[in-house]
């Protein structure tokens, strides 16, 4: 293990041990929040109402918004972008293809699978916990739930940047020459059928935080989304003063174009790019506590990978099932596993095969 | 797909699973066992 591969993993090590007591946080507040006021509420439930039941207009919102609302706003969202040029002319046959299939796939098959035979798998493998911390009180449930889903999506999304063994599942989503609604779903069909905050939510379901978590998953595709549009709604937060503390409270707290296009920079060179950071999804916060984040309040001129052969659509969206042909792809047969990380050597008269040189840290 | 891909995808399953065990044991651990002191004491 070289000493740059062993730092990384004190690091994360280090840091995992932090997110362990991020997780206990809202657990350990709300209990002191009993302690102090003296109420017990889990002495209230009651067999006929276990659950705390939101306000049916918020249930309705959430509801449509996790069906047909937000792919709705990512529609016109992505109208509005398509028609201003903001692809120009980047979205090309094979990108668009990859994108529309991402955008539908997990949508209407993975997702709605992997909550129905996970509710339907729970009760046989833990048949007496079912609705058991119903009694958690709503805006609880939603502080356990956001930093749940939210703080494990950093982690599952930050160790495919840093395991050079998981990049090339994630690789789909940094291949976008361009941001925007098209590319927010983009991701490699293993990458998103494993995401490990689905199946912790689904479980915490099932433990009766049903309703939280339907309210945390409706905020953060909300933030998610727009932090990946092209839209730079942003820029008036550091642009006009009065906004300004709004703005630096906001880009610390939550992802945004600024915080979120640095990640999906095709550079790091111009000090503005960090594709090797900024990990975070619906916070950014995280990125703070970790030291991976970089705040410019700028926005990277080129997105992708310096790298990008663009390769055919279903080997990215299928990988390793399907190879890619292009030579020297990550995605192909014999390539290197982290492309960003060969090194070139100049092409004598009869050139050897590229070798792949694999460090540790990977992009 | 070779056998080589098959234990990358084991690997990327495992680490998956560890993603999603850890703070679940943490999270609902915390819960029951917070609980349990609380109406221990109370």
């Amino acid at each position: 293990m070289t000493t740059t591969a062993k730092t990384q993993t004190q690091v994360i090590l280090k840091d995992s041990l932090i997110s362990l007591l991020l997780y206990v946080l809202p657990i350990g507040l709300m209990f002191l929040s009993f302690y102090i006021s003296g109420s017990k509420p889990w002495l209230n439930a009651t067999s006929e109402h276990l659950s705390f039941r939101a306000p049916a207009f918020l249930d309705a919102v959430f509801n449509n918004l996790k069906t047909w609302g937000l792919p709705a706003i990512m529609l016109v969202v992505g109208l509005i972008e398509f028609s201003v040029g903001l692809y120009e002319n980047k979205w090309t046959k094979n990108e668009r293809t990859l994108d529309i299939v991402c955008f539908i796939l997990p949508k209407i098959v993975l997702r709605p699978m992997i909550a129905y035979f996970g509710l339907k798998l729970l009760p046989f493998v833990l048949p007496d916990a079912k609705n058991a911390f119903a009694w958690v009180p709503f805006w609880w449930g939603i502080a356990i739930m956001a930093v749940a889903d939210d703080l494990t999506q950093y982690w599952y999304h930050r160790l495919h940047h840093q395991l050079p063994l998981l990049w090339r599942f994630h690789r789909t989503h940094h291949s976008a020459p361009y941001m925007g609604m098209a590319m927010t779903s983009r991701q490699n069909i293993i990458y998103t059928a494993f995401f490990s905050q689905i199946y912790l939510t689904v479980t915490l379901t099932y433990l009766g935080l049903g309703y939280p978590a339907l309210f945390v998953g409706g905020i953060k595709s909300l933030i998610t989304t727009a932090a990946h549009s092209s839209i730079k709604w942003d820029k008036p937060f550091y642009t006009i003063r009065w906004l300004n503390p709004i703005g630096w409270i906001m880009e610390r707290l939550i992802s945004t174009p600024a915080t979120h296009h640095a990640h999906h920079a095709d550079t790091t060179d111009d000090g503005i790019g960090n594709y090797k950071g900024n990990f975070g999804n619906m916070f950014f916060i995280w990125d703070i506590i970790f030291g991976t984040g970089i705040i410019t309040r700028q926005y990277p001129s080129a997105y992708g990978l310096k790298h990008y052969k663009e390769e055919e659509w279903y080997a990215q969206l299928l990988w390793p099932i399907f190879k890619s042909k292009k030579e020297g792809s990550e995605l192909a047969h014999n390539g290197p596993v982290v492309g960003d990380e060969v090194t070139e050597e100049p092409v004598p008269v009869v050139a050897p095969p590229v070798a792949a040189i694999v460090h540790a840290e990977a992009v | 797909m070779t056998l080589a891909d098959l234990v990358l995808i084991t690997k990327k399953i495992a680490i998956g699973i560890l993603i999603f065990l850890i703070p679940l044991v943490i999270i609902a651990g915390s819960i029951w066992l917070i609980h349990f002191l609380f109406n221990q004491h109370h």
